[in-house]
């Protein structure tokens, strides 16, 4: 109560002119207050996602709607004029038919962008930190990386996208209109190819798409100066063979009428090389030992046959126990590896060896040293051509 | 008695032969100094480490490589600008990881004795290529693993 008569009598003491004065200020602040919110309202309005991840869940927003549009340039006096950042569909043509409206211009797609003022070049770099985790048989890895991108002119609000693995953590770095720095931590996947296998090289690619803009907006460049791995960088169990980096021009199937517009991708890869020593000593010297084994036995003459038997049935368990170990560790594929074609052509020496032991129940007893000695000078050096055979195709 | 005389040659033999298999070998070469950071420093200011990281100008492709001295080091290469080019006294040897590698022992006449704990020295070692689809560069590929024209040219560089 006490407070409150002090305020009347505060108010009491005021002359009439300066509460005109307060009433102005008030007032005029107000306007001040509503007209900068009206101004920043339409960058704040989310951007809807058009590109590749229109109708489809996006899977990391690494550029966040909320993002301040990069508008500073053109705000200046001395700037020259900056591109537009409205919503292209917004001011696409509506067709006397209806139906999708379009653009004049390269692009008819609602979504291309021809107030933009022409592509941005985005030059874009990657230090690859680290990776682990590498699953050939899922070809699945998790990377850790840093990506910069910088432009000539300032780039409109991105959305990227990974269309190739997920993104568990999304860190800005940087955000200004002509450089951003993300550091992003996520797990990716791409194809195994075994066609070599044992010696394969594999390539681990990251894929990053913006989701918002066509190649009207943004022309990504592939930065080779600044993609590097970092210092120290080692998967184990592999040998870092290459890197590469590319950018594709991603066009949809038409998902509608005009859906002419190009995405640009950018795609990193990572090759990775089997190391030599351990193919060999892992995959050909178990063969080439089985198939030693067997041949060993081509030398046994008739009354050892429980032993000859014995050095190549045995044999053929451990070339298929062996083969299916070597399986284990792969995904199925459509084609033979390197390795199974080494498989096959252990299982035909062995093959071979047993039907020159077998001769001797084919032929009389008579011919039981022609067939041990012709068993010899013909199994040895077919052997011998068999598994430089599987080793060489 | 013949036999076992062979078996001791032939085992002789193969021993010389894998001992000289895994042997250190020298080799010298001129390199272009392209940054120069101390470090650490001390009370007075002098570097008590520093990098200093250099381009194989003699090497094909883009070779280059950061070495971290001590203060001895950092003293002896206060004579050198950034682009001098300078000789460097390299050692190829063995690396218990199952691998060739390098160190360089001497740069511009100034001693840098390599320490095994060191972590901050490192390489990169590319060669880059446009990658061509259908006839347009569309980026780039960098070997990591020397070609044929870099280990003619720079041995040292050959891991296996």
């Amino acid at each position: 109560m006490k407070s409150t008569k002090r305020i009347a009598n505060f108010v009491r003491k005021l002359r009439p002119g300066m509460l005109l004065w307060l009433f102005a200020v008030i007032v005029g602040l107000g306007f001040l207050i509503i007209k900068g919110a009206r101004a920043q309202a339409p960058d704040e309005q989310p951007r809807s996602g058009h590109g590749a991840g229109a109708g489809r869940k996006l899977v990391v927003r690494a550029s966040a709607s909320a993002e301040p549009a990069p508008s500073a340039p053109a705000a200046s006096a001395s700037a020259p004029q900056g591109p537009s950042y409205e919503e292209p569909v917004d001011y696409a043509t509506l067709g006397p038919n209806g139906g999708v409206p379009t653009h004049e211009g390269r692009f008819k797609s609602p979504f291309s962008h021809p107030r933009f003022g022409g592509p941005a070049t985005v030059q874009v770099g990657l230090l690859l930190a680290n990776v682990r985790d590498y699953d050939i048989q899922k070809g699945a890895f998790e990377a850790d990386f840093f990506l910069s991108l910088t432009s000539d002119k300032p780039m409109p609000p991105m959305d990227l996208v990974f269309p190739n693995g997920k993104v568990d953590l999304a860190e800005k770095v940087a955000d200004k209109p002509t450089f951003k720095l993300y550091r992003f931590i996520g797990s990716f996947s791409s194809p195994p190819d075994l066609h070599a296998y044992p010696f394969d090289t594999q390539e681990l690619r990251i894929e990053i798409e913006d989701d918002d803009n066509g190649i009207d907006q943004i022309r990504l460049v592939p930065d080779e100066e600044h993609t590097n791995l970092d210092v120290g960088f080692h998967v184990p169990g592999w040998e870092t063979a290459f890197i590469r980096a590319r950018v594709l021009s991603h066009y949809f199937p038409d998902r509608f009428k005009h859906d002419d517009l190009y995405y640009g991708r950018y795609v990193f890869g990572l090759g990775l090389r089997r190391f030599g020593t351990s193919a060999v000593f892992t995959v050909y010297v178990p063969a080439a030992v089985i198939v030693l084994i067997s041949l060993m036995g081509l030398w046994l003459p008739r009354h050892e046959l429980e032993v000859r038997a014995n050095s190549t049935t045995p044999m053929l368990a451990a070339a298929v126990l062996f083969h299916f170990a070597l399986m284990q560790a792969l995904p199925a594929t459509a084609y033979l590896t390197r390795a199974d074609k080494l498989m096959i052509a252990v299982y035909g020496i062995l093959l071979l060896h047993m039907g020159i032991t077998w001769l001797w129940f084919v032929f009389d007893e008579s011919r039981t040293e022609a067939v041990l000695k012709w068993g010899k000078w013909v199994g040895a050096p077919l052997t011998i051509l068999g598994l430089l055979g599987g080793i060489l195709l | 008695m013949r036999t076992p005389a062979l078996v001791v040659v032939v085992l002789a033999a193969l021993s010389v032969a894998l001992l000289g298999c895994k042997r250190s070998s020298w080799y010298q070469s001129n390199v272009e100094l392209t940054r120069i950071d101390p470090v650490r420093v001390d009370d007075q200011g002098k570097p008590l480490t520093m990098d200093v990281e250099f381009s194989w100008v003699e090497c094909p492709g883009l070779q280059l490589e950061v070495i971290r001295g001590g203060k001895d080091f950092a003293a002896c290469l206060s004579k050198y600008k950034l682009g001098d080019k300078v000789p460097v006294r390299i050692e190829k040897h063995w690396d218990e990881a199952g691998f060739w590698d390098w160190d360089v022992h001497e740069m511009g006449g100034c001693a840098r004795p390599p320490d095994p704990d060191d972590e901050a020295s490192f390489d990169t070692i590319r060669e880059c290529h446009p990658w061509v689809i259908n006839g347009a560069t569309v980026g780039f590929r960098c070997n990591i693993i020397p070609e044929k024209k870099l280990l003619a040219a720079c041995p040292w560089f050959g891991r296996y």
